[in-house]
């Protein structure tokens, strides 16, 4: 049994729930004449990768549903041997560069190149290219990025590049300018409550409304994470019911409660307990932003407003440190002291204003 | 006498294994010189005697000996290590011969003996002059220099074969599981045998479980009485930790003495043996300042007293240079001065956990008024005069800034009171790392970066007048490196098992949390992966306990020091991925997974 | 969309060329992609570069003389420096012009060794002054280094030498944005043509012309808008406009085509961004800006547009502008690097916000 989110992806461009005009156009560019390189941006979970499985689809027919997991291996020019997974089939190959970090570049240079050499094997195929899909392309070096616009170039007459990424503004115009931007908007909510909807229909279970409509509000926007909801709740309590508990990942209860003690007491031992929390939470894989993010989120309720722009620019600031620096909990720290001092002295002058 | 030494040696290798060729030709070099002692003395004594005069012109009789062997202790009394160590050596070595003797019955494992101390305070020297005393055969293992020497030219063998097929680590194992069965023919007379290995084959710093497993193995097999000793280096790399693991010493029953730079007093004595021998005298205060310079290292000394001696020969050797008139006194004096600044005092090197109370209890002169005074504003920001230099102690710590500063960021917090400061210190260590991660100025930058958080906490730490250092913390060690590890290794595990998910944001926060909640019939692996990092509760990966108690001699051993971020960084420094990619689960687990597709 | 021109550019690469021929050899029932238009509608020849009225003078006259000096090209992306280059080296060598070209573009491709070594090694190519059926032509080969401003110094000063050495056989054209990052030596070895951005009315008058022969429909006001996307840019507004011809095909383009080509945000989204701002509330802008992230706007995108309007709009007196423009340009420099969008939103409106509700006076 896989999950919903798997089982219920849609498979078809005209089958998409949503950005249905989007869908369309993109349907258009398959079957005109030539199909340029597409950077596909948007948040996570609101479908990308929907979106270009459907679009290959479109290109190859079925086919491109036979997946194969692959090992590839590259050398580098320091001689050091790298392996990267690639998901492929016959039409496509699909990989995520940045998982091999600095050697980004030599995986994309090589891998671009023998796809590019080597000949499609079936003939009868309709379209002279093939696709490689890079993931994540915001993470890649601005290195890999640059080697990424020269092999563009090179080998446009044999493989199309779909790039995915998160957020267009960390890719260098250069790439852009070459690429057709397709930027894909995160569900709204009432697009949510759809999906859930169609989602549960074809699970033959009913949802109610309001509960649809609080798991689509507790999602973000973001549709995997309103599937996955939905899931779990429907393995914790069935038949639904309106008010029942909407599970949530157990990190983002542990980041409350950490953003809970900082706000308690504002002192180096808790800062060094908070500490420990911290590194609890990158050793569960949370990445740092997400933790700025959540602890900004917790921390402004408990200020006023002028504080909150305040707490805000601080964690901007941080924030952007921990992307230079390479130990992020100074920054994280930083970030946290800095709150626990300005928290402090706003709640000791409230305190003589009240007195 | 000459000749049958020469016999001895040719028979010798011919009966002696293969595989330890160069080491038990030393080895027999070794039992050789204990056997012609006689021979030896009397050579020395004309060594000395050759060199004294002579030396200075070329003396031909006796070049190249050093005063270190030519002046060796030859027996107990002239060690000049602590009584009590030497006894504690004595009795270990004693007993575990006799539990040897009668092995069959008794032992259960091999003795083995850890000696540890700092270069030079007669770690070796000791295990010598104790083998000769309870007579035993000494083998040592010496790292052979070159694997194709010229022992394999029997014509027949291929000798690229043979010698790619004995690796150092290959001889090392043999050398030490058959050194203690099969006993030399010809040094029949001793009462036992005794390992010594002072130099570690390379391989095992890199793969210290190789060498446990060897020891393991010996501690099974072994027969004799083994000696390993390790000198502590200021700087660098502990091999004692690495090697020696706590878990080891106290799972193998192995007795590890650690020797302390030698005192002064020992020294002196020493000196006055030396001389005695060298027929040279020193004055007092000649004899002080050299004792002082070498700083507890008897082989520095005797160096120093070699250095000192020769090149005033003239004057030095007493016998000759009678005229001790006042001028000569102060030209010695003066010769003391500048040949102890010459050949300089030995680089004493900071352990850690001084060099991070110097900085963290942060003393100060009280005495002693700052120079110029400061505005009326800026008042507060007036401290009395420091009693340590910050950039000096960190440089004598001959750790990295990073590593520096990670020990500073884990052990500061107790130092403070006050959130208020504590922000002003937590800043400077954000500051620090952003001097320092421009990978082009690196080199420079990072004295700098470890300056300013030493300095920053020097400065604020005062403020906090009530944390000011007045009573006594542990001082841990940085937890940053195992999270790191953690972090990466779950990395690569996760992406190992959810291979058909491409590895993003949503991987880790939505769907594995999930998961958990829905476990649909995943594999194990992945089970297991769910459980550990989607929950908290269940799989609390970082160990519970607060940190590592950094102890007081210890020398912290840095692993990767240029770690990255754990964010899935945009642009990763150069050297820092590099380290990333090094640590990516070895090729065999990549395999194993391959079996469970 | 450089890439696609570039397959088919003169003087490329070995490698290029064979992979093309293979192809074309191996498969010749395979229908070709159409050209971009950015290729297809460059100027053929000097004259037809719109708007660089003086450099096109002064070209003119060199390629009477048959000869010119190392040539620096500056000035905004996609006015027209490129063409202008090729235009010129189709008219002086005609047929012969591809092997008389080198073009090197890339950044990653130009350390000093390539500087020294390819360069060289073209430059010492001999060049006679006729054509292989006889028509004379100049005795001199080009060498085109596009994007000059990001060659690294060293590099830069390596070209020097190559420079004075090769100035018998080979003519330079250093083509950059920014005159300022070319070292001194090298720009006073050059003739400098400053290349000014293209009027709004030629940038229509061209990309009318392109829709008519490619028949593109589009709604009226669609390349107006078109024009003020590209930012005075010919290139990227030939490249959006084949863009939205693609997706759109015969239903014909509309502005909101456009505006979401260019990825830009829609101005809607942008007054109600600064109403929440008066408001003075920060859990609204919160919530509303977390919904732009979700929408997938580029936050870079989103500090330019922002820009504008903080420029011209007269609800905030000139040093609450300077405030907000300083913690713009702070946050895009932040964005560059890396640092997480809604963060730096956030940092961004925070401070407006307060610009607007608590500084004025």
């Amino acid at each position: 049994m896989s999950l919903w989110v798997d089982k219920h992806r849609p498979t078809n461009l005209s089958k998409l729930d949503f950005h249905k005009k989007q869908a369309a156009h993109l349907k258009k560019l398959v079957h005109g004449g030539d199909f340029p390189h597409l950077l596909v941006y948007g948040p996570s979970g609101a479908g990308k990768k929907t979106r270009i499985l459907c679009l290959l689809r479109e290109l190859y027919g079925a086919g491109t549903e036979k997946l194969r997991i692959e090992h590839q291996h590259f050398q580098t020019p320091s001689k050091r041997k790298i392996e990267i997974v690639t998901i492929a089939s016959n039409y496509h190959i699909e990989v995520n560069p940045s998982d091999v970090g600095i050697y980004d570049r030599v995986v994309v240079q090589e891998l671009l190149k023998t796809v590019a050499q080597t000949q499609q094997l079936e003939t009868n195929s309709q379209r002279e290219f093939k696709v490689v899909i890079l993931n994540e392309v915001d993470k890649l070096t601005k290195d890999a990025q640059h080697a990424l616009r020269r092999t563009m170039e090179k080998y446009m007459s044999t493989c199309r590049l779909i790039l995915c990424c998160n957020s267009s503004s960390k890719v260098i115009p250069a790439i852009k300018s070459r690429c057709l931007g397709v930027r894909v908007p995160a569900p709204t909510v009432e697009q949510i409550v759809t999906v859930l909807q169609t989602v549960c229909k074809k699970e033959s279970l009913s949802i109610p409304p309001e509960l649809a409509e609080r798991i689509a509000e507790k999602s973000n926007r973001n549709l995997r994470r309103a599937i996955l909801m939905c899931e779990s709740c429907r393995v914790q309590q069935y038949p639904f019911v309106p008010d029942q508990d909407i599970p949530e990942p157990d990190w983002e209860v542990f980041l409350k409660e950490t953003a809970k003690l900082i706000v308690q007491e504002q002192s180096p031992r808790k800062l060094f307990e908070v500490r420990g929390r911290i590194y609890e939470l990158l050793i569960h894989l949370i990445p740092c932003e997400v933790i700025f993010k959540g602890l900004l989120k917790e921390l402004v309720n408990n200020c006023d407003g002028q504080l909150k722009g305040e707490v805000t620019q601080l964690a901007a600031y941080y924030e952007h440190r921990l992307q230079l620096g390479n130990k992020a909990i100074y920054h994280i720290e930083a970030f946290i002291a800095k709150f626990m001092s300005i928290y402090k002295k706003f709640l000791e002058e409230s305190m003589a204003d009240v007195f | 006498m000459e000749v049958q030494k020469q016999l001895k040696t040719w028979l010798k290798s011919s009966f002696d294994n293969d595989f330890v060729t160069s080491s038990s030709r030393k080895d027999c070099r070794k039992s050789e010189y204990q056997k012609d002692e006689a021979l030896a003395k009397t050579k020395r004594k004309k060594g000395i005697q050759s060199q004294l005069l002579f030396g200075e012109r070329g003396g031909n009789n006796c070049v190249g000996e050093s005063w270190i062997e030519l002046f060796a202790p030859q027996a107990k009394e002239d060690l000049a290590v602590n009584k009590k160590k030497v006894e504690q050596i004595e009795t270990w070595l004693i007993d575990s011969l006799s539990r040897c003797k009668n092995f069959l019955t008794t032992i259960k494992c091999a003795p083995i003996a850890l000696l540890t101390g700092p270069a030079g305070c007669g770690k070796t020297a000791s295990i010598k002059v104790l083998a000769k005393v309870l007579d035993l055969d000494m083998k040592e293992w010496v790292n052979p220099v070159d694997n194709s020497s010229g022992l394999f030219d029997d014509g027949f063998s291929n000798n690229r074969l043979l010698v790619s097929a004995t690796t150092q680590k290959e001889q090392f194992v043999d050398f030490i599981l058959r050194a203690n069965k099969y006993s030399s023919l010809f040094v029949k007379s001793t009462s036992g045998r005794l390992i010594v290995v002072e130099d570690f084959p390379n391989v095992f710093l890199r793969e210290p479980e190789v060498f446990h497993n060897v020891l393991q193995l010996y501690s099974k097999t072994g027969r004799c009485p083994a000696v390993f000793i390790v000198s502590e280096s200021g700087s660098g790399s502990s091999i004692e930790h690495h090697l020696f693991p706590k878990s080891l010493l106290a799972e193998l029953d192995i007795m590890q003495v650690s020797f302390n730079p030698i005192a002064p007093t020992s020294l002196t004595k020493a000196v006055s043996r030396i001389c005695g021998i060298a027929k040279v005298t020193l004055s007092k205060s000649e004899n002080e300042s050299l004792v002082a310079a070498s700083n507890g290292d008897v082989r520095h000394l005797i160096n120093l007293i070699q250095f000192f001696v020769k090149p005033g020969s003239t004057s030095r050797i007493s016998k000759e240079c009678k005229s001790n008139s006042f001028a000569g006194q102060k030209r010695k004096k003066n010769m003391v001065e500048s040949s102890s600044s010459i050949l300089g005092e030995r680089d004493h090197s900071l352990f850690l956990f001084h060099a991070l109370g110097k900085i963290l209890y942060c003393k100060r002169d009280s005495g002693k008024e700052p120079e110029g005074q400061l505005p009326i504003h800026l008042k507060d920001k007036e401290r009395m005069v420091l009693l340590s230099n910050a950039e000096a102690v960190f440089s004598r710590t001959a750790v990295t800034a990073d590593t520096f500063t990670l020990f500073l960021h884990h052990n500061y917090l107790s130092f403070v009171n006050s959130a208020y400061i504590t922000e002003k210190c937590c800043t400077s260590f954000s500051d620090a790392n952003i001097i320092c991660t421009e990978w082009s100025g690196k080199e420079v930058l990072d004295e700098y970066s470890a300056s300013v958080v030493a300095r920053s906490l020097m400065f604020h730490l005062e403020e906090d007048k009530l944390g000011g250092g007045q009573f006594w913390r542990p001082f841990y060690k940085p937890e940053w490196f195992s999270v790191l590890k953690l972090y990466r290794d779950g990395q690569a595990a996760v992406r190992n098992c959810f291979k058909e998910w491409a590895y993003t944001l949503d991987l880790q926060t939505q769907i594995i949390p999930y998961l958990g909640v829905v476990q649909p019939s995943a594999d194990n692996a992945q089970l297991e992966i769910i459980k550990k990092y989607g929950r908290f509760s269940s799989g609390a990966v970082r160990p519970k306990t607060p940190g590592f108690h950094l102890s007081e001699k210890e020398i912290f051993e840095e692993f990767d020091t240029h770690s990255t971020v754990p964010v899935a960084d945009p642009n990763p420094r150069v050297e820092d991925t590099v380290n990333m990619c090094e640590s990516v689960v070895p090729q065999e687990d990549y395999i194993i997974e391959e079996y469970d597709d | 969309m450089e890439a696609f021109f570039k397959g088919v550019r003169p003087g490329t690469s070995g490698l290029k060329d064979k992979t093309g021929s293979q192809k074309d050899g191996s498969k010749p029932g395979r229908k070709q992609a159409p050209p971009p238009w950015v290729e297809k509608y460059r100027p053929k020849t000097v004259d037809e570069v719109a708007f660089q009225e003086e450099v096109v003078t002064v070209l003119k006259k060199t390629l009477q003389g048959a000869d010119f000096p190392n040539l620096l090209f500056y000035g905004p992306p996609g006015t027209g420096k490129t063409s202008t280059i090729l235009a010129l080296g189709r008219q002086m060598f005609g047929e012969m012009y591809r092997s008389r070209i080198l073009e090197l573009n890339a950044s990653d491709e130009r350390g000093i060794q390539v500087i020294r070594e390819k360069v060289k090694n073209f430059a010492q190519q001999t060049a006679s002054n006729r054509t292989p059926e006889g028509k004379p032509c100049p005795a001199f080969k080009i060498i085109i280094l596009d994007e000059a401003d990001s060659m690294t110094k060293a590099a830069q000063d390596a070209l020097r030498r190559t420079m004075e050495r090769q100035s018998k056989s080979t003519r330079f054209c250093l083509i950059c944005n920014y005159v300022s990052r070319i070292i001194g030596p090298l720009t006073s070895r050059c003739s400098k043509f400053r290349f000014k951005p293209l009027s709004k009315d030629i940038l229509i008058q061209r990309l009318q012309d392109i829709s008519e022969k490619e028949s593109v429909k589009a709604e009226p006001g669609v390349l107006e808008s078109l024009v003020d996307i590209s930012e005075g840019d010919l290139r990227k507004a030939i490249t959006f406009l084949q863009s939205a011809h693609r997706l759109k095909g015969d239903l014909g383009i509309n502005l909101d085509d456009i505006l979401e080509i260019g990825g830009v945000v829609p101005s809607k989204w942008l007054d109600k961004l600064f109403d929440i701002c008066k408001s003075d509330s920060y859990e609204k802008l919160e919530t509303f800006v977390t919904d732009m992230v979700a929408e997938g706007f580029s936050a870079g995108q989103l500090m330019g547009q922002l820009h504008d309007k903080i420029v011209f709009t007269e609800e905030l007196n000139d040093k609450q502008k300077s405030v907000i423009c300083n913690r713009l340009a702070v946050c895009d420099h932040r964005l560059m690097d890396g640092a997480d969008e809604f963060l730096q939103i956030m940092d961004m409106m925070t401070v407006i916000m307060h610009q607007l509700c608590h500084a004025s006076s």
